[in-house]
């Protein structure tokens, strides 16, 4: 049986809560997810839309309204990329985007993470990744890590968040 | 089953979630009116006599929002804010302040803090075997 807890692959991502706070939701990440907190977002700064938070601070919020089931907004901080059948799903905030999937309702398979900026066009050049591109990497990511099938679910939104 | 604990630190985590939740708040009251009402952004705007863009950016945590905005916006849809500070319960604060007649260093609070999420880093370090495969494209 290969799941996310048990995979060596991944590693499950928490973040300190307050009292009255549980982990009702879960998140699991590759490797490069866990560098890019150790080692990336420490020092990153703010981009283009000079967000009031550091990527850090949006960090700590969109993970602790992930794990602890907070509502996710649909669109504004949660949703999927088209096709939808693909099963690809990105979390946003003003300055970053985690792409994965959810491999069961309540449970993300975060791949990578960027910056937002690195996403979008800018001074006519284009983005430094598209979406389309993102959503192939997580896409031959979730082929080859080989969790238990299905690879990822599908469905409503209030059924899968 | 290997796991990592993202910490930004204490003050940080204390700052941005509490602003963090009064944006939420805020988001559903405005969301409550707008399904109720119709109130528009731009509505918000001109009763508080600036632009909608402003409104849009205090709103969704992209411009910084002083606690008088936050009640000024809220007044603007017929609401008020409600606000109410406690003691943290003894033994839930994970840095416990030294007592007010200890001399303190300067920036003694931020180093302890830097020392122990040193600690947790080391905690979280682990022997990763990934499939070079895996990795090689993810990265």
């Amino acid at each position: 049986m290969a799941t996310p807890d048990n995979i060596s692959t991944l590693t499950r991502i928490r973040i300190p809560l307050k009292r009255g706070e549980f982990d009702e939701r879960e998140f699991h990440a590759m490797p490069s997810l866990v560098r890019f907190l150790e080692e990336i977002l420490p020092g990153a700064k703010t981009g283009v839309v000079e967000a009031a938070e550091t990527p850090a601070a949006q960090m700590d919020t969109l993970l602790r309204k992930w794990n602890s089931g907070k509502p996710m907004a649909y669109s504004r901080a949660f949703s999927n990329l088209k096709p939808t059948a693909r099963g690809v799903w990105e979390m946003k905030t003003a300055d970053l985007r985690v792409f994965g999937w959810l491999w069961r309702p309540k449970v993300f398979i975060a791949t990578f993470a960027g910056l937002a900026d690195d996403y979008k066009s800018q001074d006519g050049n284009p983005p430094k990744e598209s979406y389309a591109e993102a959503r192939d990497r997580v896409v031959w990511t979730r082929d080859r890590l080989g969790l238990d099938p299905p690879n990822f679910v599908t469905g409503a939104y209030n059924a899968l968040v | 089953m290997p796991s990592f604990n993202f910490d930004i630190g204490e003050k940080e985590r204390a700052g941005s979630r509490f602003l963090s939740d009064v944006r939420d708040e805020l988001q559903r009251a405005l969301a409550t009116e707008k399904s109720r009402r119709k109130i528009t952004q731009q509505e918000i705007a001109n009763l508080l006599e600036t632009s909608r863009a402003v409104i849009n950016r205090q709103i969704m945590g992209l411009e910084n929002i002083g606690i008088k905005r936050v009640a000024e916006i809220l007044w603007a849809i017929g609401w008020e804010p409600y606000f109410e500070a406690r003691p943290i319960p003894e033994g839930e604060n994970e840095f416990i302040r030294p007592a007010a007649t200890t001399p303190r260093e300067p920036d003694s609070d931020n180093r302890t803090a830097r020392a122990s999420a040193l600690d947790d880093r080391k905690k979280n370090e682990k022997d990763k075997t990934t499939s070079a495969a895996d990795l090689a494209y993810a990265e």
